[in-house]
């Protein structure tokens, strides 16, 4: 999740009133994140993922603005038209097909602002963007091109244009092969006949995106009047980065200007800053979050979340703000009353509904094993699932991942003996003798299957050791041990046994092989022995 | 320390030395070494400077001179002066010195020695006489050669044995010392020893004989002898070696105990497979299927299975529509394509939300109150922070009026229990859930993140029926046991060092 580092002085001075640090530092989990760490005036606070609104320090100060208090309902964001056209032609729909645009003037490029914008578009790009393939945000210094712009498709290798930090001209193919940031998101464009790009009417490129920028519109410091494109392959998601990286900029001042789209599908205005209205019931969000809230306090909850709100008897009207797409239900609308009544002042309730207590079993059973076990004195040991392939015995069938991090976790285990082997060779500077044991799950035909498995090394650890052992444990469990000999590589010949119960194999027991020893980096006699639990404690 | 103690704490030797003292209040360790029966006498020395130690006895030692025949001939010949007082009177009480020699039969040498002690011992004159000398007995020569002198009698008693300086007459010792060759002197270190008060003290109480053991035996078990014997006492603070049996695991003492708890609060344990659908572990629970948690990055997808069977179709278009459209629900749903064959894929289970699920869709009228503890996976590379698989424990509350406030109170009981009750509870965000909280708890000096809990979205439990809310969580473990056994590295857990499995406290 993002994590977005807010300077104090500069948020205070977006929020426009001063609060102390420390009251900051509490609240601002409160309204939904994670504080991170602070350093000096830095603070890094991680945002959730259904708050992209709230990855810039300007979101978070509109937020804070309500959360503490200070202004209520909507933030006010008035717009011109700025009477440019934005053309999406056809040929991009197989493409990337929506891209929507918007104007803000009057910016100044104060270091904070430069540094907010950056930011911003980073986390946008890596979150709701899914990493651009989903959403891209290009951000141009409008004053150096002339529109209308147009975004089109475009054969691969037709236009050449001098990309941001590039060193020649470039057609859109050289570019994913040796730009870094098209061959970071080279992948997006794979196996597209045609690319996305944005002109201007002179022909002049803007952006190729979700790649890069042309040099025509490079922001710097004298930079005022900022084009934003928005492309993407969800409407919806274009749209609402659009709104939250324009309203951001308006927090610093600058004056919103729309763009008149025109689509295949249609014509609109964007960014679009109607806010979407919803109807949440009172009674179901106290009811939801267990309070007794009036309209009035529940109207105040909203609106210092920065919603507005008209009443109609138990039904409130809200008004959500367009840069806020985490509203898909009413129970989202609850959260966000919960959340400015505050999740501190909620009185802890209880379950009303009597119902009994149970434990499954079988988990019982296997406590009373490990019971018996440690009375063995053996110890136990809880390993990891996840088992290099080369593990497996061979011809049985296993659970396999398909893109495993390392070679020694690339599936799921099928026997805990193998698991207690690395044990010993974990433990193998340690003083002998070692006992393990472990109850665990291993997955057999993708169920799990609960095994018990022990090992025990020692100078003299022979075959007596662990046939005494496992026959002491069924004898304890009341049953009576048959055995029949056993060829398995993992044991020495002749020194194996399978335990029979009702005809069925349930278990093995025997001397480790030299061979698997020594596999172990291991140098004294192991014994090991393994039993299914389902079948042994079968009645 | 007092007398009891002091007698408690004597060993058998001691105890046999003081007894051996009998009615006499010291002797010397000869006697004591008979007295007592000893074996040796290294025994009675051993013991007494142990008992001097402690203030029994004390030791003293003196120097005492011995006294035997310088040559065994002294037993059977006369001194020479008395070969020469008896040829004297042969001669009638007077003779020639010359003829001396000859008529006593004595060397040269003894002649000398004869002629001095003879005048020393006033037995005989020497006088001139025409121009010679003779040799004239006395008075007292005549009474002496029937009688002997005292050195005599002393050289006739060395000759039956040494004798000590106290047995022998100073001044007649000093005699026979004086000559060469007659007697020798030794010097010899005699101890006494003595009891003190204290000594005295312990003997008037009564010294208890016994055997001393060290080992209790089943021979002194079975024959009762062990009433006779007393036992040496041991040092207690003496060096044990530690003991190591069997060890329970922490994770998995933790796991029973939280187990325990949510039995104890009225809560049902169910469990499943580590491979899990898709669909149930996303689609089922309201995760569009291009949400990163989705993504190859971060959920471990199979190639063997690759995919499994979907449940009913009914219930697969359910879902369909509620991601497209929010079903019947007044969700607006994620409007997008939902693609079947994205459920189809096998994977193993990123949180054990996917069994309360399942439970759910077969269990969909209140009350329901279940939980499982179970392991799951996430696609991290193991560090000392971040581990493939680990530990969640999750559970749900059904029934008609669940809200906030009860998750809230559920989570505080559970942790209570625990034994924790520094517990936080802020906002959090899950797809799934709404609202969503984080619990945090203060544990050794910081907030430690120990899961998530929600309300889950009526997305999530419409297509199965349920009218009431779902109050859901997920907790971690690791971290707790982490905290609890003090242990930096996360893989600990699961790649145990036998030592660090030996420490660990028992978990109740």
């Amino acid at each position: 999740m993002p994590v977005i580092t807010l300077d104090y002085g500069d948020l205070i001075s977006l929020i426009g009133q001063d609060v102390p640090m420390d009251e900051l530092l509490e609240r601002i989990p409160m309204l939904g994140a994670s504080l991170e760490g602070v350093e000096g005036n830095e603070m890094s606070v991680e945002f959730f993922p259904n708050r992209p609104d709230l990855y810039s320090v300007e979101g978070v100060a509109r937020a804070l603005r309500g959360f503490l208090s200070f202004e209520k309902g909507l933030a006010q964001y008035p717009t011109e038209d700025s009477g440019i056209d934005f053309i999406v032609d056809k040929s991009v729909m197989d493409v990337r097909p929506y891209a929507v645009g918007g104007v803000v003037k009057g910016v100044e490029m104060t270091d904070e602002l430069v540094k907010s914008l950056m930011d911003m578009q980073e986390k946008l790009h890596l979150t709701l963007g899914r990493k651009r393939r989903k959403v891209s945000v290009g951000v141009h210094d409008m004053d150096n091109v002339a529109p209308p712009f147009t975004y089109m498709g475009v054969p691969p290798e037709e236009r050449t244009f001098f990309p941001l930090q590039g060193t020649r001209e470039m057609n859109m193919a050289e570019i994913l092969r040796e730009h870094p940031k098209g061959v970071d998101y080279a992948y997006i464009l794979e196996g597209k006949d045609r690319f996305p790009l944005i002109v201007d009417k002179n022909d002049e490129v803007l952006s190729f995106p979700p790649i890069i920028n042309g040099i025509a519109t490079t922001v710097t410091e004298e930079t005022t009047n900022l084009f934003l494109d928005v492309t993407g392959l969800d409407y919806e998601a274009v749209h609402t980065t659009l709104v939250i990286v324009a309203t951001a900029l308006a927090e610093r001042g600058g004056k919103l200007q729309t763009v008149n789209l025109h689509t295949p599908e249609g014509d609109r205005t964007t960014p679009d800053l109607t806010p979407k209205t919803r109807v949440l019931n009172r009674v179901y969000a106290n009811k939801l979050i267990g309070v007794d809230l009036s309209p009035e306090e529940t109207v105040d909850c909203l609106e210092r979340m920065r919603f507005a709100c008209n009443v109609t008897g138990e039904d409130i009207e809200v008004q959500i703000p367009a840069y806020r797409n985490d509203i898909l239900h009413p129970a989202d609308l609850v959260e966000d009353v919960a959340i400015a009544y505050g999740y501190e002042r909620i009185e802890p309730q209880t379950p009303r509904a009597t119902t009994t207590g149970r434990l499954i079993e079988f988990n019982e059973a296997c406590n009373s094993l490990r019971n018996l076990m440690i009375g063995y004195g053996y110890t136990e040991a809880s390993t990891l699932s996840l088992v290099g392939a080369d593990t497996q015995e061979e011809g049985v069938e296993y659970v396999k991942l398909m893109h495993p991090i390392t070679t020694e976790q690339s599936s799921l285990r099928t026997s805990l003996l193998p698991s207690l082997m690395a044990l010993l060779r974990v433990n193998r500077h340690h003083e002998l003798p070692q006992r393990f044991f472990e109850a665990g799950d291993v997955v057999i035909e993708a169920k799990n299957v609960r095994k018990l498995a022990g090992v025990s090394i020692h100078a003299k650890a022979g075959f007596t050791e662990v046939k005494s052992l496992v026959q002491s444990l069924l004898r304890d469990l009341g049953e009576e041990m048959k055995i029949e000999s056993r060829k398995d590589g993992l044991f020495i010949r002749g020194r194996a046994a399978s335990v029979v119960k009702g005809g069925e194999e349930i278990g093995k027991f025997g001397e480790i092989a030299p061979d698997v020893i020594a596999k172990y980096e291991l140098s004294y006699p192991v014994v090991g022995f393994e039993l299914d639990l389902p079948s042994l404690l079968a009645d | 320390m007092d007398v009891d103690d002091l007698m408690d704490e004597l060993s058998l030797l001691e105890k046999r030395v003081l007894l051996a003292f009998g009615d006499v209040s010291s002797a010397a360790p000869e006697e004591l070494l008979k007295r007592g029966r000893f074996a040796e006498l290294v025994e009675v020395m051993n013991a007494s400077s142990w008992l001097q130690s402690k203030g029994l006895v004390t030791i003293t030692e003196k120097v005492i001179s011995y006294y035997s025949l310088a040559k065994k001939q002294w037993a059977t010949k006369s001194l020479p002066e008395r070969r020469a007082l008896k040829a004297l009177r042969k001669a009638r009480g007077r003779t020639d010195l010359g003829t001396l020699q000859e008529r006593a039969r004595l060397s040269p040498k003894e002649v000398r020695i004869a002629i001095g002690w003879m005048k020393r011992k006033a037995w005989a004159t020497i006088e001139k006489e025409d121009g010679g000398t003779v040799l004239i007995i006395t008075e007292h020569g005549k009474r002496a050669v029937t009688e002997k002198g005292r050195d005599e009698e002393l050289i006739q008693r060395l000759s039956e044995g040494e004798l000590s300086e106290s047995d022998v007459d100073a001044a007649t010792i000093g005699m026979l010392l004086r000559r060469q060759d007659v007697v020798r002197e030794r010097e010899r270190v005699l101890r006494e020893i003595s009891l003190t008060d204290l000594g005295k003290e312990c003997i008037q109480k009564g010294i208890k004989m016994g055997e001393e053991v060290a080992q209790l035996t089943p021979e002194l078990l079975q024959t009762g002898k062990w009433k006779e014997v007393s036992f040496r006492k041991y040092d207690i603070d003496a060096f044990a070696p530690p003991v190591s049996g069997g060890r329970k695991h922490p994770l998995v003492e933790h796991i029973r105990k939280v187990k325990r708890i949510f039995a104890e609060m009225g809560f049902e344990e169910i469990e499943g497979d580590f491979v899990e659908l898709s669909f149930w572990d996303f689609d089922a629970l309201f995760q569009p299927q291009d949400h990163p948690a989705r993504d190859m990055q971060d959920t471990f997808y199979l190639s063997e299975p690759r995919t499994l069977p979907l449940p009913p179709e009914e219930l697969v278009q359910r879902i369909k529509e509620m991601h497209e459209s929010g079903g019947d629900t007044a969700s607006e749903g994620w409007k997008y394509d939902w693609d079947v064959d994205e459920a189809r894929k096998a994977i193993l289970r990123t949180h054990t939300t996917v069994n309360t699920l399942r439970y759910l869709s077969e269990h969909p009228d209140p009350p329901i109150k279940v939980f499982s503890v179970g392991r799951v996976f996430r696609r991290e590379a193991m560090d000392s922070k971040h581990l493939p698989e680990f530990i969640q424990v999750e559970g749900i509350v059904m029934e008609e009026g669940a809200n906030l406030a009860m998750l809230i109170g559920v989570l505080k009981e559970f942790y209570r229990k625990m034994g924790y009750d520094k517990i936080n509870i802020r906002p959090g965000y899950f797809p799934y859930t709404e609202p969503s909280l984080e619990v945090e708890m203060y544990l050794n000096g910081e907030w430690v993140e120990l899961g998530g809990a929600g309300i889950l979205r009526p997305e999530v439990t419409r297509p199965f029926g349920v009218k009431h809310p779902v109050l859901a969580w997920g907790l971690g473990l690791e971290r707790l046991v982490m905290a609890l056994t003090s242990t930096a590295d996360m893989r600990t857990i699961y790649v145990s060092d036998i030592e660090w499995l030996k420490k660990a406290k028992p978990i109740f």
